[in-house]
């Protein structure tokens, strides 16, 4: 059964029963009515022929009158017989027996078969001629026409079919066969193989782009080969550089792991060396500002020579002003260090600030410099190290005042920057702006560096240990503050330092966002 | 091509190859036996001096037609049949003439004939009224 369906389903069975069908829809139908029409033509031929036969007949025994002669009527009645479908005649009056037959013996018998014709030979009397024939020529016409009509229907359906047969398996069936087998050969193999066929009609078409197809599959997969190929090696490569890195980077890191160490180790040994040498120095050099200062003041008898005495003085400043710088180099080495701690308590601001300004306001007096301060709200406490933030605005005021020129002024604001619940906003702002002569925009890093000086112009009393600023950011900073320099050349310096809002408090209650000071530890 | 357009396919050719040999003749063979002979002896007795006497009313004159041929098709329109014989003129001249026939109990009589108009046979061809006897 399956066998039979597998059979049905083949694209030739499926040609050679469409083939047959119209073959057969047409040719029947048109061999049927060619039979039909020549079998209804020799019909009417034969009708045609006996008809007027008969007539013609008709027509002479009337002329002769021929009723009362037999013999006279039966050889006019001769070319009847004489027709291969003749079968008898009579002639007759109406109503009565015949008078005249053929074949004489016998006449038209009662039971013969065959065609009747009558027709009237004389209107008065009624004279009647009666013919009988037969059909047996059409008979046998018609089934020699019918038998060459199948015939040729058989014929000619063999050949359509032979020829279907041929022409689809030169045609079709070869092609396709190869076609099949180069795809099954490519799907068993797994190496793609192109069908050996060449014609330019559909089938070849057909081969020719599965051909294509092949040959633009191939060579795909030799160019994916080639980039694997390429891919492998670039990897190889990349696997190769990415060790040199490794190395370079192992390298590297052991290089700066040394340099760290190094840099370490000459950091703490400047500390210590530091640390030691003004442990060493600050010793004999407080001798030296004592005894100088001895010297000064007369404490053991007034020196003769005034000489003497401003060469004492000079001494003693001098001792006091290398004094400080060891102190500054100190602490610098301490924070650095990271030995420096904060003594935190509550100190009021405006304390504070009264405080700094009174220290500074006997060197501003000396220059004519009016000294402005902001309205400070007595109750604002800060929760800092007050020593070293008061050691800071000390050296901003006193910066300030060094440079700023002889009877202008420098102005200091006290400010709440309020936070807006993020405690990284807000806090306190110290703002001290002098009128001096500025610096410009590349000179301010080199302000907040230590050991730099921006001095080539200034005077004796502007010296300084060039420690001050980049120690005060350090102080500052060690409180999570941050300390700016805003300057601009001709107008002044504006230095702020900004406290964070954890560092501020008000003795008497929470005020707006400001929150009231957590101890620290 | 589905099975089913097979099938009415074959149903088709089936069907037209019964419906043909359906389509009998009208006429026995004796009928058209019978009225050819009719015919014929309507001719015969028309003839004068063995031929057929025809008034050309368009030329005005009488033509004498000689009878050549009978043709064996025997065309209907309705009841009555249609028939053809070829004669020929003086001249050597086809002239066609057509006999309008009808039966009249056993026999058949010819109750128009058409002397050289064949167009009135084209037309009522034409126009379906007349059709071949099968």
């Amino acid at each position: 059964m399956n066998t039979k369906l597998a059979l049905l389903k083949r694209l030739k069975v499926k040609l050679l029963a469409i083939v047959g069908l119209a073959f057969l829809a047409l040719i029947v139908p048109g061999i049927w009515m060619l039979l039909h029409t020549t079998s209804l033509a020799d019909e009417e031929m034969l009708a045609t022929r006996i008809g007027n036969l008969t007539a013609r007949t008709a027509l002479a025994l009337d002329r002769h009158q021929a009723y009362d002669h037999p013999f006279l009527a039966r050889d006019l009645m001769s070319p009847l017989a004489a027709d291969r479908a003749f079968l008898c005649a009579e002639v007759f009056k109406v109503g009565h027996q015949p008078v005249v037959a053929i074949p004489s013996s016998q006449g038209c018998p009662p039971g013969l078969d065959g065609n009747e014709i009558e027709i009237p030979i004389s209107v008065e009397p009624k004279w009647h001629l009666r013919v009988l024939f037969t059909d047996a020529e059409l008979r046998a016409a018609r089934n020699f026409e019918y038998t060459l009509g199948l015939s040729a229907i058989a014929v000619a359906f063999l050949a359509a079919m032979i020829a279907v047969v041929a022409g689809f398996a030169f045609l079709v069936e070869r092609p396709l066969t190869r076609l099949l087998t180069a795809i099954r050969n490519s799907s068993e193999s797994g190496e793609l193989q192109t069908a050996n066929w060449r014609g330019s009609d559909e089938m070849g078409q057909v081969v020719h782009a599965y051909n294509a197809m092949v040959e633009r599959e191939r060579q795909r997969e030799h160019t994916l080969v080639n980039t694997n190929e390429e891919l492998r090696r670039s990897e190889a490569d990349l696997s190769d550089l990415n060790r040199q890195l490794e190395d370079r980077v192992t390298d590297r890191t052991r290089e700066l792991e040394l340099a760290k160490k190094s840099a370490e180790f000459a950091n703490f040994s400047k500390t210590r060396f530091l640390r030691a040498m003004s442990h060493e120095l600050r010793t004999p050099l407080n001798a030296i500002i004592g005894f100088s200062d001895i010297m000064v003041q007369g404490t053991l008898g007034r020196l003769e020579n005034d000489r003497y005495r401003e060469f004492s003085a000079d001494i003693r400043d001098s001792g006091r002003h290398l004094l400080k710088i060891i102190n500054e180099l100190l602490d610098i080495a301490r924070i650095e260090a990271g030995q420096d701690t904060l003594e935190e308590e509550i100190v009021s601001v405006n304390v504070l600030m009264t405080e700094c300004m009174r220290l500074v306001s006997p060197l501003a007096k000396e220059r004519t410099i009016a000294l402005h301060t902001s309205e400070i709200d007595p109750e604002l406490v800060l929760d800092v190290d007050a020593t070293k933030v008061k050691q800071v605005l000390l050296n901003l005021l006193g910066n300030a005042v060094k440079y700023t020129p002889n009877g202008s002024s420098v102005h200091v604001a006290v400010s709440l920057r309020p936070r807006h619940g993020d405690p990284r906003r807000g806090g306190i702002e110290f703002h001290i702006r002098d009128t001096g002569k500025g610096m410009s925009p590349d000179q301010i890093p080199q302000a907040m560096a230590a050991f730099e000086r921006l001095d080539n112009e200034m005077t004796a009393s502007q010296s300084g240990t060039g420690l001050g600023l980049p120690l005060a950011q350090m102080m500052i900073e060690l409180h999570g503050g941050s300390l700016t320099l805003e300057s601009e050349v001709g107008v002044g310096t504006t230095v702020s330092v900004w406290l964070p809002a954890t560092r501020v408090g008000y003795m008497r209650s929470i005020i707006n966002d400001i929150p009231p000071v957590q101890k620290a530890g | 091509m589905t099975k089913l357009h097979i099938f009415f396919f074959g149903l088709v050719l089936l069907a037209s190859t019964i419906v043909i040999p359906a389509q009998a003749s009208a006429l026995t063979l004796a009928e058209k036996a019978s009225i050819q002979a009719s015919m014929q002896r309507h001719v015969d007795g028309q003839l004068v001096d063995g031929a057929l006497l025809y008034l050309n009313q368009k030329a005005g004159e009488v033509q004498r037609l000689h009878p050549v041929t009978a043709h064996p098709m025997i065309l209907t329109m309705g009841d009555h049949y249609v028939l053809c014989f070829d004669f020929r003129n003086d001249s050597g001249k086809n002239v066609p003439v057509d006999y309008y026939m009808a039966r009249r109990d056993s026999e058949y009589v010819v109750f128009h004939t058409a002397v050289a108009d064949r167009t009135l046979l084209k037309r009522l061809m034409s126009d379906g009224k007349i059709a071949r006897l099968r």
